[in-house]
């Protein structure tokens, strides 16, 4: 067992070691490019439909640093350097992949697993709704719109980017991300934004929305 | 308690998707920082609806404990001290939790006999690991701003080297650090991090609490450089000024 002081909060061994971990797999180089490619560390295979994809393990592996910082506040170098890595891969093309590519209705409708059309779909309209995961960027009544944030929905991807962004600041006290940067970066579809120019554009689309903004067309979730 | 929730509503055809309590887990980490106690009634719901108050196995869908690591922290947020005993010892003896030595690496492996540990289940357990009691709602309502006033240890030889605390404590005025070195490394070697924000640095010293007093200490460009030895021990780190 290490040392430490008690009365003050302390990390157990096994927090040390997961920031070990993390760091390895945040600061090993890897382009979320479109031409690039997340590292296979990266989660993309956890709850499919809605979750397999890995902007959701950038996002996930937030938390534990955020409050992992809290426990040791004066030493937080190593936590806003990984909450800058995680920020950074959430700009890229492959943490929007969903949302650029899944364009129209899922021509899969009527070949989905079986527990798909038990757990997810409304049983009334078998074979021809869009299981959830599915973004169906460009159905009616919205069209297609390829900035992942300006998009009327898509708020799986604005919304926990948002509390990456919010936890990244927080931590590390770095205003760096509320200059502007740009997301996607794929010709035409780049798209410049800030922090708190997602939260204004956030809250805007939440008073319009009194019933809440949607994630994938057309679904909107209590997160 | 809730007998259903709505997973996703569909505004386009007025459709609520619903399932049972379980599916709230989910919500309820959002909603802890907002809405405490509708979070708690979300959790307490889903732990009843998955029989974690009761005697027996913990039911967790083979090779999917999302809901059982989301729920361990959850327990922990929430203080529920029964709860949080109970899936901490099946989730000591399903998932797998694993040390890489060499590294100082801790992950957990979920029995999937992957490359990779799993990063979203991964990052749900280690959340749970770092959770206490309000820890994930006071981020969002007690937020320690002050820290990036006060006194600040930096250039710390990661992963070489770790800190398992680092806690200005403003009312005794003094740094508790616990230093936590890879394992095997050479107790005779020494590493040096600085820390800044103490106004008069030449004015500090250093007292180890744990391990041998081999630490030292001095003024450097405005910042007090501290050498320790590469052994796991604690140290208060105090300015001959402190308060009486």
């Amino acid at each position: 067992m290490t040392d430490h002081i008690p009365g003050y909060p302390a990390l157990s061994e096994r927090s040390v070691g997961w920031l070990r971990y993390l760091w390895r797999k945040a600061t090993t180089p890897d382009s979320w490019n479109r031409d690039g490619g997340p590292h296979p560390h990266w989660d993309n295979r956890s709850d499919p439909p809605m979750l397999s994809w890995h902007r959701f393990d950038l996002v996930d592996s937030s938390y534990a640093m955020a409050l992992m910082s809290d426990t040791t506040p004066a030493w937080r170098e190593i936590y806003a350097r990984i909450l800058d890595e995680l920020v950074g891969r959430h700009t890229g093309y492959w943490a929007a992949k969903d949302w650029l590519e899944q364009i129209g209705p899922d021509p899969d409708r009527e070949r989905y697993p079986e527990k798909w059309y038990q757990t997810l779909i409304p049983p009334h309209l078998r074979g021809q709704y869009d299981v959830p995961g599915w973004t169906a960027n460009g159905v009616a009544p919205y069209g297609i719109q390829m900035d992942p944030v300006g998009a009327t929905g898509n708020l799986f991807f604005k919304g926990f980017f948002l509390l990456l962004l919010g936890l990244c600041r927080y931590v590390s006290g770095d205003e760096k991300w509320n200059r502007p940067f740009e997301i996607v970066r794929d010709g035409s579809n780049t798209f410049t934004w800030t922090h708190s120019g997602i939260a204004e554009f956030l809250a805007a689309q939440w008073h319009e929305r009194p019933a809440g903004c949607h994630c994938e067309n057309t679904k909107i979730w209590p997160y | 308690m809730p007998a259903a929730l709505t997973l996703y509503y569909d505004p386009v055809i007025d459709y609520h998707h619903r399932r049972g309590p379980e599916s709230g887990l989910g919500s309820a980490v959002y909603l802890a920082p907002q809405r405490y106690e509708i979070g708690r009634t979300l959790f307490t719901a889903a732990a009843r609806k998955l029989g974690w108050y009761d005697a027996g196995r913990v039911r967790e869908p083979p090779g999917n404990p999302r809901g059982t690591v989301v729920g361990l922290w959850l327990a922990r947020e929430y203080d529920d001290g029964a709860v949080y005993a109970r899936l901490r010892r099946h989730a000591e003896t399903h998932h797998e939790p694993r040390w890489d030595r060499e590294r100082g690496e801790f992950t957990w492996g979920y029995r999937l006999s992957e490359e990779h540990p799993r990063g979203q289940l991964n990052a749900a357990s280690a959340a749970a690991e770092a959770a206490a009691p309000r820890a994930w709602w006071r981020i969002f309502n007690e937020p320690n701003l002050g820290k990036f006033a006060e006194p600040t240890l930096v250039g710390v030889d990661f992963p070489r080297v770790a800190l398992r605390q680092a806690w200005w404590d403003r009312a005794a005025q003094q740094l508790a650090v616990a230093v936590a070195p890879l394992a095997g490394a050479t107790p005779a070697a020494t590493t040096v991090f600085r820390v800044t924000g103490l106004g008069e640095p030449g004015r500090w010293s250093i007292v180890a609490t744990t391990g041998h007093q081999r630490a030292t200490c001095r003024a450097v460009d405005g910042e007090l450089a501290v050498t320790v030895p590469l052994e796991p021990a604690s140290y208060l780190i105090r300015s001959s000024r402190r308060p009486s």
